[in-house]
């Protein structure tokens, strides 16, 4: 697909356009939606098209970048023009993204792109278990995964018995490459540990921790620590059994949406007391690490919190990936993560 | 008429789904923004982001947009997408109802 790209300068009124070629929208009227973009004091402005394309304007200093793309394309789109307009990444950048217009996207690919992930982040990444995995026990499962340096320390995994499924979500110290070995060896880890049925959840994560505990010990890791969320599926009756050390679930139901909290603290102490509840078809789970609530918003001023996060979901009537990312994108604005962030979406 | 009765139901969707905010209805002659006169056959969504302002324009039918206005410090795009969703069901079950 041929697509529009450029920028209009405010001070000269004069255009660079990179690719010149726009089935939906003509110079002139580019030149007039500027004038008005300038005139109104407009940040930014989405046109978007029946044919199922946008456009998108992003004003900065003396500059309006705008850039042509699908609509399956409009967040990662308008974070490069806005990324761009900062003088963070080369041109080249929208360049690509609009070349991913032109090939065929499997579901998994917009699920989560990993094809920028550099070598240190792709052995980290093998060991997570794809979505398609996720896929064969839920009806629907996407990913907001955005490491704050990449390998982080956050991580997801499921773990498939005949009649029921593991869910885990993990947090562990730190980020980047130090985050990333604490977390390759907790899922190094829980791949042993789970390799069957649990009988108890309870008493199976506090052996889990004392384990963990002992071999960071042993490997002289023991400043570091791994907070985790394990949902246990029963995959005929759909009743969920909840537990966790810190990785915290939000349950959205057709009648309410509620948010389960669990401490490391009553771990350690082995007091933390198992959720169980019986969920239903079309029922959406969502397990996150604290990166997301810890998110500031676009005035950098206020985090999103757990109840800001809950009160997100709850005024989505069907959570998906490209919904919730324009929630979210739209609250932090530009204002930079300071942690990993993983949120699973998993409907039953 | 009918836009009449169509601009009555806005006002009682604006008092349940967007407190703080505003919601209008305009046709092809009346359109908010200017530049959407040269494009509006093309555009089915427009959404502006002002300083501290979110503006939502959607072509409802093929002469009528509906326009969500909302203080960004009570709503995000995502939340308005979803009101505009919620409103263009409401006022099409009610033009589907009020044909009958």
């Amino acid at each position: 697909m041929e697509a529009l790209s450029g920028y209009y300068n405010t001070e000269q009124r004069s255009y660079d356009l990179s690719i010149n070629h726009s089935e939906n929208i003509s110079e002139k009227q580019i030149e007039r939606i500027c004038i008005h973009i300038i005139a109104e004091g407009i940040q930014n402005l989405t046109l978007e098209f029946v044919d199922g394309n946008f456009i998108f304007f992003t004003k900065k200093k003396e500059k309006i970048r705008f850039v042509e793309g699908p609509l399956s394309e409009l967040i990662f789109l308008q974070k490069k023009a806005k990324k761009d307009l900062d003088g963070e990444i080369a041109h080249q950048e929208i360049g690509r993204g609009l070349e991913l217009v032109t090939t065929t996207s499997t579901s998994s690919d917009l699920d989560f792109n990993n094809s920028t992930l550099d070598e240190k982040a792709r052995i980290q990444h093998s060991l997570f278990s794809s979505l398609d995995q996720f896929k064969k026990v839920f009806s629907n499962a996407e990913i907001y995964f955005e490491p704050y340096e990449d390998p982080g320390g956050d991580f997801y995994w499921i773990k498939r018995y005949p009649n029921h499924s593991l869910v885990v979500v993990g947090d562990c110290t730190g980020h980047g490459l130090e985050g990333a070995l604490i977390s390759m060896s907790v899922m190094t880890l829980l791949k042993q540990f789970f390799k069957s049925l649990p009988e108890s959840m309870e008493h199976s994560i506090y052996d889990f921790y004392d384990q963990f505990k002992s071999l960071m010990e042993d490997e002289d890791f023991d400043a570091f620590d791994t907070e985790l969320g394990f949902v246990l599926l029963d995959n005929q009756t759909h009743k969920m059994s909840y537990i966790g050390s810190g990785v915290n679930l939000i349950v959205k139901t057709s009648k309410s949406t509620n948010i389960h909290t669990t401490r490391k603290s009553k771990i350690v102490k082995k007091e933390q007391t198992i959720l169980e509840l019986p969920l239903e078809r079309g029922d959406q789970l969502f397990l996150f690490s604290d990166g997301i609530q810890d998110q500031f918003d676009n005035m950098n001023t206020r985090k999103l919190g757990t109840r800001g996060l809950l009160h997100m979901l709850e005024e989505l009537d069907r959570v998906t990936l490209e919904n919730f990312t324009q929630v979210y994108d739209t609250f932090r604005g530009s204002t930079e993560p300071l942690d990993d962030q993983t949120l699973l979406m998993l409907t039953i | 008429m009918l836009l009449q009765k169509f601009k009555e139901l806005t006002k009682k969707a604006e008092v349940q789904h967007l407190p703080y905010g505003d919601v209008e209805l305009f046709d092809e002659e009346n359109l908010p923004v200017n530049f959407l006169v040269d494009v509006s056959k093309n555009v089915s969504q427009v959404t502006i982001e002002k300083e501290d302002e979110l503006i939502l324009i959607s072509k409802i039918a093929p002469k009528v947009f509906l326009q969500l206005k909302g203080k960004k410090s009570y709503y995000n795009i995502g939340i308005m997408k979803n009101v505009m969703s919620k409103m263009y069901n409401e006022l099409r079950s009610n033009a589907i109802f009020s044909s009958k």
